[in-house]
C-alpha cells in the first residue's frame, strides 16, 4: 500500500535525522568547528574568559592569560562578512586611544593565511589580527554569527558581549564605553 | 490546436549537450573542491553574517 | 468526471515532507536555538532551505552562491557552479515540484480554503520578473559590491528571501534575545516581504516559486536538457490542450521552464500521454487503444 510505504519512508528518514545530528554533536573533524567530548567553558557576562593562545599574521603569539592587567577586547570577524568590515576602522582608533591599558586582537573566523593578509594590506591596518583556520579559538568562543566581540576586564572576567555591528563610528563609541566600563 | 513536445534538439544531439553539461559540471565541482570551496561554503554557513541574512 | 488518482500527489506531498526533514535533521537545534556546525554545512542542499534555520544540515545554493561570487576576482564560484550543473542538468525544476521545502510551505498555504486568483497573460508576464531579481539581486549586486567595495553583500538574501525569514530569521529570534537586539529597520522589512509573500500564496498557487525564486530561474534554464522530467509522448498526445489549462504553474506547453514536474497534469490527460521520467524511445511505443 502506498500509505505503509510512505509512513516507512518517513520514519527511515527521521532516523537518519536523529543520527546526523548525533554525528554532528559528538566526534570533531578537521572541517567542522570541532567541539570534542570536552564541554566549552560557558562564554557570558560574568564568567571566566577562556584562555588561549593564537598566532598571528606577524608571526607573534597572543596568549589571554598574558593580558592581566590590561583590559582586552576579542574580536571575530571575516573579510566576506559586511559588518564584520565595517567596523574595522574603529578598533584601529581603539589602539589609538587606550594605547597600553587595552589588549585588542580581532581573530579572523577559518580564513586562509593569504586572503587575511592581503586584506589588511589593501587596507592598511595594522591592530593585531590573528588566524584561526581550524576554529580552534572559535570553538572556545562558541557563536552562530559574526562579527562577535568580547571584552574582558584586568582579572580575566568577562564584562561584555556584542552581537553584530552598525558603522564603525556608532561602534567605537559603544566600545569605548564598554572597555571604560571594564576598567572601572 | 496540437501540442507538440519541442525540444528543437534531436536524441543524440541531446545526449551530447547532456553529456556536456554533466562533464562541465563535474569539472567545476572538482576544481571548486581544490581550489577550497568547500571550506568557504562551511565556513559561512557555520558562523553567519547575520546582516547578510536580513538579522540587522 | 473527475478521473483524478489522488495516489501520485500523495507520493509527491511524501517526498516534499521527506526532503524537508532530511535538510532540517539538526532537530535539537530548535531546542538550543543555535545553528549546526557539522562538515555537511559545506555541502549545498538542492532546493531553497536557509542556513540559518536551526535545524539545517546543508547550505542554500542560492546563499552559497552570492558569498561566492563576492570572493570575486580573486576566486571563481567554480564549487557551487559544478552543483547547479549537475542538478540542473540531472532534475532542473522537479527540484521545485519535489524537493524544496519552501515550495512545499507555498502548495500547504495555497490549500487553505479562499476564493483564487486564477493565472492569466498577467502572471505569465510577472514569471519574468524572477529572472530580473536572479540577475540583479543575486549575481549584479553581490559582484559590484566585491569590485567596487571589496565588501560583499549577499543581496537576495539581505533583502529579499522569504525563506531565510521564515526558517532562520523567527526560529533564531523567538529563541534567543541576543538576536532580537539586533534586529532593526532591515530585519522589519524582510519581514514585511515575508509576510506579503505568504499571504499572496493563500491567494496565488506558488506565487513566490512564479515570479520572485531566482533558484527556479536557475533550474528553468536547464528545462530542455534536464533527464527527469515530466513529458508528453507526441505519439498519443491529440492535442486538446487540457494539460496547460489544468496546470497551475504559467506554462505554455507542459515541461517548458514555467513547469514545475509536478505530473497534475498527467491525471487529467484523457490519452494518457504525460509520462513522467527520461523520454521513451518511439519505436518501442505500443499504441494504447483508444
Amino acid at each position: 500500500m502506498q500509505t505503509r510505504k510512505a509512513t516507512g519512508l518517513i520514519l527511515i528518514l527521521l532516523s537518519l535525522c536523529l543520527a546526523l545530528t548525533a554525528c554532528g554533536q559528538a566526534t570533531p573533524t578537521a572541517t567542522g568547528i570541532p567541539g570534542g567530548s570536552t564541554v566549552p567553558a560557558v562564554v557570558e557576562v560574568g564568567a571566566s574568559a577562556p584562555d588561549f593562545t593564537a598566532t598571528l599574521t606577524d608571526g607573534s603569539t597572543f596568549t589571554l592569560s598574558d593580558q592581566q592587567g590590561k583590559a582586552v577586547l576579542l574580536n571575530f570577524w571575516a573579510t566576506w562578512c559586511g559588518p564584520c568590515v565595517a567596523e574595522l576602522p574603529a578598533f584601529t582608533r581603539l589602539v589609538d586611544t587606550y594605547g597600553d591599558q587595552l589588549a585588542l586582537l580581532a581573530v579572523n573566523s577559518g580564513e586562509d593565511e593569504k586572503t587575511v593578509t592581503d586584506f589588511l594590506a589593501k587596507n592598511g591596518y595594522t591592530f593585531p589580527v590573528a588566524l584561526d583556520t581550524d576554529f580552534a579559538v572559535g570553538s572556545l568562543y562558541p557563536t552562530d554569527g559574526i562579527p562577535y566581540t568580547v571584552i574582558i576586564d584586568p582579572n580575566g572576567v568577562i564584562t561584555s558581549i556584542q552581537l553584530g555591528a552598525s558603522d564603525a563610528d556608532s561602534m567605537y563609541d559603544h566600545y569605548c564605553a564598554e572597555i571604560d566600563k571594564a576598567l572601572g | 490546436m496540437k501540442i507538440h513536445e519541442k525540444n528543437g534538439k534531436n536524441p543524440s544531439n541531446l545526449t551530447a549537450v547532456r553529456l556536456g553539461v554533466a562533464g562541465l559540471g563535474t569539472l567545476a565541482l572538482a576544481l571548486g573542491i581544490a581550489q577550497g570551496g568547500y571550506q568557504d561554503t562551511l565556513g559561512k554557513a557555520v558562523r553567519i553574517c547575520l546582516e547578510c541574512i536580513g538579522i540587522g | 468526471m473527475d478521473k483524478t488518482n489522488k495516489r501520485p500527489e500523495l507520493r509527491r506531498k511524501c517526498i516534499q515532507l521527506a526532503s524537508a526533514l532530511l535538510y532540517n535533521a539538526n532537530l535539537p537545534g530548535f531546542a538550543s536555538g543555535s545553528i549546526y556546525k557539522g562538515p555537511s554545512k559545506g555541502v549545498c542542499v538542492p532546493g531553497l532551505n536557509c542556513y540559518s534555520c536551526p535545524g539545517a544540515v546543508g547550505s542554500c545554493p542560492l546563499g552559497a552562491l552570492q558569498n561566492a561570487l563576492s570572493s570575486l576576482p580573486r576566486k571563481l564560484p567554480l564549487y557551487i557552479a559544478g552543483f547547479l550543473l549537475l542538478i540542473g542538468v540531472a532534475l532542473g525544476r522537479v527540484v521545485c515540484g519535489f524537493l524544496c521545502p519552501f515550495g512545499l510551505i507555498q502548495e500547504l498555504l495555497h490549500k487553505i480554503p479562499t476564493p483564487k486568483i486564477k493565472k492569466s497573460k498577467w502572471t505569465r508576464r510577472l514569471s519574468w520578473l524572477k529572472y530580473v531579481i536572479l540577475v540583479v539581486f543575486v549575481v549584479a549586486l553581490p559582484i559590484w559590491y566585491a569590485f567596487a567595495k571589496g565588501m560583499p553583500v549577499p543581496a537576495f538574501c539581505k533583502y529579499i528571501c522569504p525563506a531565510g525569514t521564515l526558517e532562520g530569521g523567527f526560529p533564531l529570534l523567538s529563541l534567543r534575545g541576543e538576536y532580537r537586539a539586533l534586529a532593526g529597520a532591515l530585519f522589519g522589512w524582510k519581514t514585511l516581504v515575508c509576510i506579503v509573500i505568504l499571504v499572496l500564496c493563500v491567494f496565488l498557487y506558488r506565487a513566490f516559486c512564479r515570479f520572485l525564486c531566482p533558484l527556479g530561474a536557475i533550474y528553468s534554464l536547464f528545462s530542455r536538457i534536464a533527464l527527469l522530467a515530466v513529458r508528453v509522448d507526441k505519439e498519443l498526445c491529440n492535442g486538446c490542450g487540457a494539460c496547460v489549462r489544468a496546470c497551475q504553474m504559467d506554462v505554455k506547453r507542459v515541461g517548458d521552464h514555467e513547469c514545475i514536474h509536478c505530473g497534475h497534469c498527467g491525471q487529467l490527460c484523457p490519452k494518457n500521454a504525460i509520462y513522467f521520467g527520461k523520454e521513451r524511445k518511439p519505436c518501442k511505443q505500443e499504441k494504447r487503444p483508444d
